[in-house]
């Protein structure tokens, strides 16, 4: 794989979930940095992270003992000691993405260099913000977008009449495919403009993201149902093309990968920040759970 | 996008199933995946391909419609880890790590 021109291949993962707080920058997050002269040495472990069981670089985000900010620090993956990635199994949603669980201990630079690793992003929710405007585009989204789920099920048998359908013309389906069309489009869209024009705020991508996740689980669990028993077969994707699709619908993308995403559990911390940052209170601080 | 499309449709549909059932990452895609030149998108400079927020999303939505979990890797890669080390890294971290993360894009051509 390597270039012949020995140009670099560099692959990153983004460390901020830990297995006792989830994602909680605001201020639950367990991991530790310490300065000791020229390096930093950060304790703590990750979970979720993306990429990370076989990439080269980690943006790993830490609270420094020394002011109490949480900061990130740039780790090199195979030439930090004391930093393990243990791959997470048996996953059942987002099966291809290789999610690691980090642990790291002592040193994340070697002493005598200047430290490779420093202060990165104090202003963390802004550059966080968009990011899940971009994934309520990326996750999957505007496929269903694609589900007119009128009832009428197109595997190369003619459509059923009106009359015949599997599911009433305007109810959910139908609903969740204007949310698709949309709503979700919509959204997000005015948020990237929003964001184009320096006006985005951490509420508008709170929102949007706890918007777009929630109607694309309602609508995957219609998409399911649509296909009765097929609905749970991987194989069966390709035939899953329902009216109004222009390629291959992927059920199995839709079912299984959005359901039990990790990240859907961003929905409801999400809603408490924001309802609490309207009240006028101080936005959510999250507290460690049990895992 | 339509590249993007091309790609998605032509190479990632037909076996990202296998790879999907063996909770595999199908690595025999990356160099086709750099010829698309993505790497950096959304961000100025440093190797890195620009363009605006919008494109970046609504190429991720693209990747997301045959697969999703392809689209989150290039999330994580392009927008997570490459997007933090532009907004806040030292000039010295962005000029050290942004080419090549952006190349890995283009280091395929000649793979």
């Amino acid at each position: 794989m390597a270039a012949a021109d020995g140009a670099l291949r560099k692959i990153g993962c983004f460390g901020l979930t830990e297995p006792l707080v989830g994602s909680g920058a605001a201020g639950g997050l367990l991991t530790t940095a310490k300065r000791e002269g020229h390096t930093w040495v950060l304790n703590g472990q990750k979970r979720w992270i993306g990429n990370s069981p076989w990439c080269d670089v980690s943006v790993i985000w830490a609270r420094d003992v020394a002011d109490n900010q949480v900061k990130a620090f740039i780790v090199e993956n195979k030439t930090t000691p004391g930093f393990s990635v243990e791959k997470i199994q048996n996953k059942i949603a987002l099966k291809v993405v290789q999610n690691g669980q980090i642990c790291a201990q002592g040193r994340s630079g070697t002493g005598g260099k200047p430290p490779p690793e420093r202060q990165l992003v104090p202003r963390y929710r802004k550059s966080v913000a968009p990011d899940p405007l971009r994934r309520g585009l990326g996750r999957g989204r505007m496929p269903d977008g694609r589900l007119r789920a009128r009832g009428q099920i197109r595997t190369g048998a003619p459509a059923v009449r009106k009359a015949d359908r599997l599911v009433p013309a305007r109810s959910g389906p139908a609903r969740q495919d204007a949310w698709q069309r949309h709503g979700i489009p919509g959204m997000v869209v005015r948020a990237a403009q929003l964001e184009a024009q320096g006006k985005l705020t951490d509420q508008h991508a709170a929102v949007a993201k706890a918007f777009t996740t929630a109607r694309t689980r309602e609508t995957v669990a219609w998409a399911r149902e649509l296909l009765g028993g097929n609905g749970i077969v991987a194989d069966y994707n390709g035939r899953a093309v329902l009216r109004g699709c222009r390629g291959p619908l992927h059920l199995r993308g839709h079912v299984s990968d959005a359901e039990p995403d990790p990240r859907q559990g961003h929905h409801r911390p999400r809603r408490v920040r924001v309802n609490k940052t309207d009240r006028g209170l101080r936005p959510d601080r999250r507290r460690p759970c049990p895992p | 996008m339509q590249k993007v499309r091309a790609f998605m449709e032509s190479k990632v549909a037909p076996i990202i199933n296998k790879y999907w059932s063996e909770d595999a990452f199908p690595f025999e895609l990356l160099p086709a995946f750099k010829e698309l030149n993505l790497g950096g998108l959304g961000i100025k400079g440093y190797g890195c391909a620009g363009g605006s927020q919008l494109l970046v999303g609504l190429v991720g939505m693209e990747m997301a419609r045959v697969d999703c979990s392809i689209a989150t890797f290039f999330g994580v890669q392009n927008g997570l880890a490459m997007e933090s080390i532009a907004l806040g890294g030292s000039e010295e971290q962005k000029q050290k790590w942004l080419p090549p993360m952006a190349r890995y894009e283009r280091s395929a051509a000649s793979a």
